[in-house]
Parts: structure tokens; C-alpha cells; sequence
């Protein structure tokens, strides 16, 4: 009982680390209390930087692109409000903020997320999913109406007519998002690199009209940025992304059709989707006009000779078939 | 079009196609669940954003920051860790010579290539303690002054990526090239805290 009185006062005094300092001496006494100084003083890079709320903001943008393309392509909307969802997509999603809230990368995070969760993202593991679940319902939305990678390539050759490639080097080409898709989620897991994003042609101008939406944020004063120019990329990348947008102009979507990984995991869902796309009602008198403006080479006939079909697995929803069929014009 | 009675056994392909659909709903669940509820997971919250930091006990300075970002200038910023300075006349971050007498430190070459370690008096005259800071606004993340304040100095300078102007590419350039590995995904909440003090000594 005495030994616990005695041990009372040290309890009461704390554990030693959180023990007052000495007082200091009173040769210091005019002076500043430096520790106490350094005890007030926060530095403005030692706070946190709260950025979770905008990704919320960017993560309710997708949702309600996703729904708004969605209706669109179920109610078979002119294809111009498709296109402006596109846009939108491009400006905000693609050159305000940078372009990497994007499920294609996000590809990354969910596969490591599956065998490692607490090394996952929510954030992102939304970003990677919300698209595959509109993707069961109304095919690839995500692609024709919310990504903007697509959006870029879109309005690229939105002018031209688009150039069909022979079927079976189609077909054939259609492949490399699959081995792309294997090799990014086996480097993903090794740890080695994450390959999506080094393919990505776009980021280069996503991450400028990130910097520079930044800069002018910084103007009324509500984020830091270094005064002067901000740049982004090498040469190498801007390389790249002219050559991706060189592309785009003669062979319609070639990132999307060829590359992307997650276009192929959307195609693959879209096949299952519960509202599928059809071609324009009406009776059907195989002008071809459809395929024609397809920009993805989605509208064809199976085999040689046989009936047209639209493969739901290519199909991303622009509608610009619906738009081009004279017979659905006149209803 | 003819309308199909309701019940009937639905053909192949349509059977297919829902076995898919179900599929599909059920890979998106099991994802969703894992992830998000955080299904199996052994202890904590999960995080919502991770982002990419540098781990200060790793770094060793080797200036790499400063031209493998994408984003020029760099998001890495050299900072002071204002607990650990020792706040001396002179500073190995701020200029080499530490021989230089106090009244002429303000003429003596610089470490940092751009001026940005910048020092106010915070008491005591021409011989008291400095605060030293650096000016982000100039500062492009050579992490020279780090390197000689960690070789000869208290230690107090490292590097860091400031989260809100990295452009949070999936992959860091600069990961790829860091010798050491110092670059590390860790959860955003994290990011911006100041690397741990190291243990205090016994006083004698």
C-alpha cells in the first residue's frame, strides 16, 4: 500500500517522454523560448493537403456521366448528346483534373487489391468498378460517352469518314488488349511496372491542363503553385501523343481498339449486358450506311454473306448509327 | 417480331449471355467486397488514395528528383524539419563554408542552386539562432541542401513529394529511377507526415 502511495506522484506526472522541460535559465529568461517556438511553429508543407473531397466530386462526375450515357444509349438519343457528354468528359475529367482519376489505370490498383486489400484504394477500386457494372447494363458507356481518352480520339477524326481495316487483321489486331491486359496485371502483381499508364498517349496534355488549371486556381490565390511556366513530359511523350492524334485522324480510335486493356474487360462485359445494342428499327435494307460511320468497326456480318450484326463487344454507344440510317431519319 | 411466351426455356445464346451477365455481377461483388469492405483484411481502415512519398531514411540525395518528374519543375520540394534544426549561425544547407565569419554569410556561395533556403534571426544578433526555411516557390528538388545538411549538419532537410502538385501519375517516373527504391506508394492520409525524430539521448 506505501509502495503504491509512493509510485502515485510518478502515474500522475506521465510517461517520462511527455515530462516538462527544465525551466530554462534565467540568463535566457529575455530571450524567446525557442523549443516553445518550434512546438507553436507548423510549417505550411507539414499539413496535409486534403484532396479526398475533389476525387469524391470527380468519382459523383463519373457516376452521373456513366448514368447520363446510359439513358442516352438505351432511349437512342441523337448521337450529338453522346458527343457532349464525351466532351465534357474530355474537359474535366481529362484536362482539369489530370486525367489519371481513370479507371484504366485503376486496372493497377484493383488487381493488386484483390490479392493485397490493404494495399488498395477505395478510390480507385471504385473508379475501376462503377464503369463494369454500367458496362452489364448499357454495354461500353464508359467509352463512348465518359473516358477521356475516347473523347480525344473522337473528336480527332470527327470530321472524316472513318477507314475500315480488312476484317480478319481486325480481328486479329483485337487481340493486343488482351495480352496487354495479362501483361499489365502480372507486372501489377510482380510489382515490377505498371504498364497501362507508360502505353497511355494522352497524359502528357492531361497532366498540362491539370498544371495550368492549378496555376490559374493559384491567381485568386487557392492552391500553391511555382510562379513561371509548369511543363510536363519529354520528348519522347509528346512524340507519342502526336503520333497517337496523327493516327486517330486516318484509323478511328486506335488506343481504344488496339490497346486499352480496359476496353477489352468492357467488351468482354458488354457482351452480357442487359440492354443491348440493336441496329436502327425499321425495315433493314442493307445500304451499309451504319457500318460506314461506325468509328470502331462494330457493325458487320458475321461470316461472309451472313446477317448484319452489331458486335457488342466492340460497340461503345455513340449512336452514330442510329444518325446515319436513312430508314430510322424518317421515324 | 414474334413475342415469346414468358417462361419459355431461353435459347443458347440468350442463356449464355445471362450466365455471363451473372458472372460478371458476381466477379464486380466479390471485387467490390474485397476491396471496399475490406473482406479478409487482417487489421486497419482501408485507405481511400494512395500517393506516392518518399521515404527519408532511404533517400540518399542523389538529385535524380530534380529531372526524373514529369512535371517540370519538380514536385519534389526540399523541406526543414523545424523540430530537429538547430537553428546555427551556420547552416550546411544554406552555404558551404563553415568557416565564414558571421557578419559575411549573407556573401558566401550558396548551396542551393536557386537561392531558396532562405534564413530570418529569430534572436540573439549576428551570432544568435536562424530560422531557415525553403521557398518552395523557387525550391526544384535538387535536394542539394539535404544532402549537406544530412552529411554535416543536424539532419533537419530532406525531401519530399507535395501531394497536391503531384500530378499522381500510376507509375512514378522517378520511382523508376531512384537508386535506393525511397519511392514508395503509401496511404494519402499519410503523405505529408514529417519522417519520425530519432530517439532522444539520456542526458548524463
Amino acid at each position: 500500500m506505501t509502495a503504491a502511495l509512493w509510485l502515485l506522484p510518478i502515474f500522475l506526472s506521465g510517461p517520462p517522454g511527455e515530462r516538462p522541460q527544465e525551466p530554462a535559465p534565467p540568463a535566457a529568461a529575455q530571450e524567446p523560448d525557442i523549443q516553445a517556438y518550434k512546438e507553436r511553429l507548423v510549417p505550411a508543407e507539414y499539413r496535409p493537403f486534403r484532396s479526398v473531397p475533389w476525387e469524391l466530386v470527380d468519382l459523383g462526375v463519373l457516376v452521373a456521366l456513366l448514368a447520363a450515357a446510359a439513358v442516352l444509349a438505351i432511349r437512342r438519343s441523337p448521337w450529338r448528346r453522346m458527343l457532349g457528354l464525351a466532351v465534357f468528359a474530355l474537359l474535366y475529367l481529362g484536362f482539369l483534373r489530370g486525367g489519371c482519376l481513370c479507371p484504366i489505370g485503376a486496372v493497377v490498383e484493383a488487381s493488386r487489391g484483390i490479392l493485397w486489400p490493404e494495399e488498395a484504394g477505395r478510390i480507385a477500386a471504385l473508379l475501376f468498378l462503377v464503369p463494369l457494372a454500367a458496362a452489364l447494363v448499357a454495354g461500353r458507356v464508359f467509352c463512348g460517352g465518359a473516358c477521356p481518352l475516347g473523347a480525344a480520339q473522337y473528336l480527332v477524326f470527327l470530321g472524316s469518314r472513318p477507314r475500315r481495316i480488312p476484317a480478319g487483321v481486325e480481328r486479329a489486331l483485337r487481340v493486343i488488349p488482351w495480352g496487354i491486359l495479362a501483361a499489365t496485371v502480372w507486372l501489377a502483381v510482380r510489382g515490377g511496372c505498371l504498364l497501362v499508364c507508360r502505353l497511355d498517349p494522352f497524359v502528357t496534355a492531361f497532366a498540362h491542363g491539370q498544371a495550368w488549371f492549378r496555376k490559374f486556381l493559384s491567381l485568386v490565390g487557392l492552391v500553391f503553385v511555382e510562379p513561371g511556366p509548369v511543363a510536363a513530359g519529354d520528348a519522347a511523350a509528346w512524340a507519342w501523343l502526336c503520333g497517337a492524334l496523327a493516327l486517330s485522324m486516318v484509323v478511328p480510335m486506335p488506343f481504344c481498339r488496339y490497346l486499352c486493356p480496359y476496353g477489352a474487360l468492357l467488351g468482354l462485359f458488354s457482351r452480357g449486358a442487359l440492354c443491348r445494342k440493336a441496329l436502327p428499327a425499321g425495315a433493314c435494307t442493307g445500304c451499309g450506311a451504319c457500318a460506314r460511320v461506325c468509328p470502331v468497326q462494330a457493325i458487320g456480318p458475321d461470316r461472309p454473306g451472313g446477317p448484319v450484326r452489331v458486335n457488342q463487344a466492340r460497340c461503345i454507344r455513340c449512336g452514330r448509327c442510329d444518325g446515319a440510317c436513312p430508314r430510322a431519319k424518317g421515324t | 417480331m414474334e413475342q415469346e411466351p414468358r417462361g419459355a426455356p431461353p435459347d443458347r445464346r440468350e442463356f449464355l449471355r445471362r450466365a455471363g451477365r451473372g458472372v460478371g455481377a458476381a466477379f464486380l461483388a466479390g471485387t467490390a467486397g474485397r476491396i471496399l469492405l475490406g473482406a479478409g483484411r487482417d487489421s486497419g481502415r482501408p485507405a481511400d488514395r494512395w500517393s506516392w512519398r518518399i521515404d527519408p531514411s532511404k533517400c540518399v540525395f542523389c538529385t535524380k528528383c530534380a529531372t526524373a518528374c514529369v512535371r517540370r519543375p519538380s514536385a519534389v520540394k526540399a523541406v526543414n524539419d523545424q523540430k530537429l534544426c538547430s537553428n546555427c549561425v551556420v547552416c550546411y544547407g544554406h552555404i558551404f563554408n563553415r568557416h565564414a565569419p558571421a557578419d559575411q554569410i549573407d556573401l558566401q556561395p550558396k548551396v542551393c542552386p536557386v537561392n531558396a533556403v532562405r534564413r530570418t534571426l529569430l534572436f540573439g544578433g549576428p551570432e544568435g539562432f536562424y530560422l531557415y526555411e525553403i521557398r518552395h516557390e523557387d525550391c526544384f528538388g535538387c535536394g542539394l541542401c539535404a544532402r549537406e545538411c544530412n552529411r554535416h549538419g543536424s539532419k533537419s532537410m530532406f525531401l519530399v513529394i507535395r501531394p497536391d502538385l503531384c500530378l499522381d501519375c500510376a507509375e512514378c517516373t522517378i520511382a523508376r529511377v531512384c537508386p535506393t527504391g525511397a519511392v514508395v506508394r503509401a496511404p494519402r492520409q499519410a503523405a505529408t507526415e514529417v519522417r519520425e525524430p530519432p530517439p532522444m539521448e539520456e542526458p548524463r
